[in-house]
């Protein structure tokens, strides 16, 4: 008894010096708070603001008219209609993917459950261009698979579906990363009382897992979508660079930087840009929404306990 | 509905977590499991639901055998230990859920609706049904887990620790509601527990269990008065222990086949005096003198080595006899009301 009440007393005397130095901290005299918040202001506008500004001011330089003329272009049209191609192919399947993954890891356990979660994330720890490589070394005209695919007609490497692929590949993590600690803490028993009510597997899952797991597998999908069409290393090996044809938008403002037009490069990557804020937004709205919930479920637990 | 557990075997691994395990429950009763933790009792009951299966044996429902049905099938409430309430539902939604997922009799709107609102009237949260769980206290959601499970009209209720995870007294108050509302509708429930006294309070029959097996089963005052092994002695209630050698094990009921064992009593049917002249008394050195509210806990320790002996007095007897610290006692069993055991038996640690 007598330890205890020390400990406790302990325990005040920390906090009370915490305290204490954290108050030394904040009365940093106020010219080394300037110097430190410029420096870091600074920074932030020289990488990040100011990059951003010279992307959109360089591709209205010459005008919006030649601005629309860089993006309303046969080529540059083919490239933004093959980004979006390939995301909307790539998401989905990824969303599937993830959720399939997930699921599995975050509510059963087996053998090799903690391989399967290494392995989810070999793309980040791969880089892109050897991605692509390795879809050229199997699927290429010289690959494992290259001569089968060419007998039955099929193209893969310098086509839309090996362009695919390799996103594919780039972006597996992103959803699946994303929903398994959310599936792993909320546990299995809500689906078990779903299933003791009577309802079948799809009902369960539409009506109790799904609504739980929402916004955090919007949050992936968007992460996803947004890594999708901004790849370029792994889409660079397996496009083959034929305009018009297999260019995705980083792949044509590659292109076009490379001869010199830089007007033109400039209004493409101010799309691609502005589709990247978008995700931001989509991204914070997200964030936002997850946050007011929780802090709505923390305020009635905060309820009970008084 | 009348559940039959037969033989019933199950194994984590390595570890048995069901060892054989036959049981009874009639129609209509309440039944508590109970036992310290990791003797089998929710796997149990997961594997009456359908969530568990077993590795051997076979559950009979209303003398059908479940091997064959699903979990929905078998028409079984859960009550979960953490409620496992549907977060983003509100407590309508969530009571109406069983309602309205139940493949191939579907209820029209109004039908559900009307349910729904006779059972939050049963659980008196008529003016919370647009709740959210989150928004709920512990007591609030255990009760809409309650009326849940009970909005499909089950044929028998499961209770898994269902009054674990709330604090003493809504916990005391809920159980009692749990009782009351079992005698309204007589649904067969059983329910998991290691609270002794949540047994002994609720429940018709109880079912002791230690280590996958069954120990013993009876109504709350058998498994009390006469348990069947030192373990249930001393899980329902504790035990005072004491050696019986020579002559002090003569005022005991003894086992005419024994010659030394050892007598287990309960702590309020230890008597204490101050001279040594009683029959079958032990002198012990008083230890330390705990009051409990209405009684006086005192812990003594036999002069002549053994385990510690704990006595419980009555306000009125602790005043009269006023031990203090250190003071020298003769304790013994109140007349007939030790249990003897053999020494081999003497595994009722708990």
């Amino acid at each position: 008894m007598l330890e205890k009440t020390a400990s406790t007393k302990g325990t005040t005397d920390r906090r009370a010096a915490n305290r204490g130095i954290a108050a030394a901290a904040v009365t940093e005299p106020r010219w080394v708070q300037a110097v430190l918040i410029s420096t870091a202001m600074s920074f932030l506008g020289l990488f990040l603001v100011l990059p951003l500004v010279v992307v959109f001011s360089g591709a209205l330089r010459e005008g919006v008219r030649s601005y629309m003329q860089a993006i309303t272009d046969p080529v540059a049209r083919a490239a933004i209609r093959l980004t979006l191609t390939v995301a909307a192919v790539a998401v989905p399947l990824n969303v599937a993917f993830g959720l399939a993954a997930a699921w599995a890891i975050g509510k059963f356990r087996f053998h090799g459950r903690e391989v399967l979660t290494t392995l989810i994330e070999v793309p980040f720890s791969v880089s892109p261009v050897v991605a692509g490589l390795m879809y050229v070394l199997v699927f290429g005209r010289q690959g494992w698979l290259g001569g089968w695919l060419e007998a039955h007609g099929l193209r893969i490497i310098f086509a839309t579906p090996g362009i695919i692929l390799a996103t594919i590949f780039v972006t597996l993590p992103f959803v699946a990363r994303e929903l398994i600690p959310l599936m792993r803490e909320q546990g299995t028993e809500e689906e078990e009382a779903a299933i003791t009510l009577g309802a079948d597997g799809w009902t369960t899952f539409r009506r109790v897992t799904l609504p739980n797991i929402r916004w955090g597998l919007l949050y992936g999908a968007v992460l996803c979508a947004a890594r999708a069409m901004g790849e370029f290393g792994a889409v660079s090996v397996v496009s083959g660079h034929i305009r018009g044809v297999t260019n995705t938008m980083t792949l044509h403002v590659e292109i076009l930087y490379n001869e010199y037009q830089g007007t033109a490069a400039f209004a493409v990557a101010s799309l691609l840009s502005l589709l990247a804020l978008l995700t931001l937004a989509a991204k914070s709205v997200i964030e936002w929404r997850t946050a007011r919930a929780d802090d709505r479920s923390a305020e009635a637990q905060g309820k009970e306990e008084a | 509905m009348k559940i039959e557990v037969r033989g019933i075997t199950k194994r984590f691994g390595r570890f048995v977590a069901l060892d054989n395990v036959t049981l009874e429950v009639a129609s209509g009763e309440l039944v508590a499991l109970l036992g310290p933790s990791g003797c089998g009792k929710t796997t149990l009951l997961r594997i009456l639901s359908g969530l568990e299966f077993a590795d051997a044996g076979s559950i009979l429902l209303d003398g059908v055998d479940a091997a064959g049905e699903t979990v929905g099938g078998r028409r079984v409430g859960f009550v979960f230990q953490h409620y496992a309430l549907f977060r983003h539902m509100t407590v309508f939604e969530n009571i109406a859920f069983g309602l309205r997922a139940r493949r191939g009799h579907r209820l029209a709107r109004m039908e559900i609706a009307g349910r729904v609102n006779r059972l939050l009237g049963l659980i008196k949260m008529e003016n919370l049904a647009d709740r959210y769980p989150a928004q709920l206290s512990g007591g609030q959601r255990q009760r809409v887990a309650l009326a849940r499970a009970l909005a499909v009209e089950p044929r028998a209720l499961l209770l898994d620790e269902p009054f674990g995870a709330l604090d003493a007294n809504v916990r005391k108050e809920l159980r009692r509601w749990l009782r009351r509302l079992h005698d309204e509708l007589h649904v067969t429930s059983v329910f998991v527990t290691h609270d002794v006294e949540e047994a002994l309070e609720v429940a018709d029959r109880i079912v002791v269990m230690r280590g996958g097996r069954v120990e013993q089963v009876g109504r709350p005052d058998e498994v009390y008065e006469q348990p069947a092994s030192p373990f249930v002695f001393r899980f329902l209630g504790g035990a005072a222990v004491f050696p019986m050698r020579g002559p002090a094990g003569e005022a005991m009921e003894q086992p005419p086949s024994q010659k030394a064992g050892w007598a287990l009593v309960r702590p309020h049917d230890v008597e204490l005096f101050r001279t040594g002249d009683v029959a079958g008394a032990v002198e012990a050195l008083v230890e330390c003198v705990q009051p409990i509210g209405a009684i006086v806990r005192i812990v003594l320790r036999p002069t002549a080595s053994g385990e510690a002996i704990e006595a419980e007095l009555s306000r009125p007897r602790f005043r009269e006899l006023g031990p203090r610290q250190g003071e020298r006692l003769f304790a013994r069993p109140a007349d007939g009301r030790a249990m003897t055991w053999p020494v081999g038996a003497r595994s009722g640690a708990v």
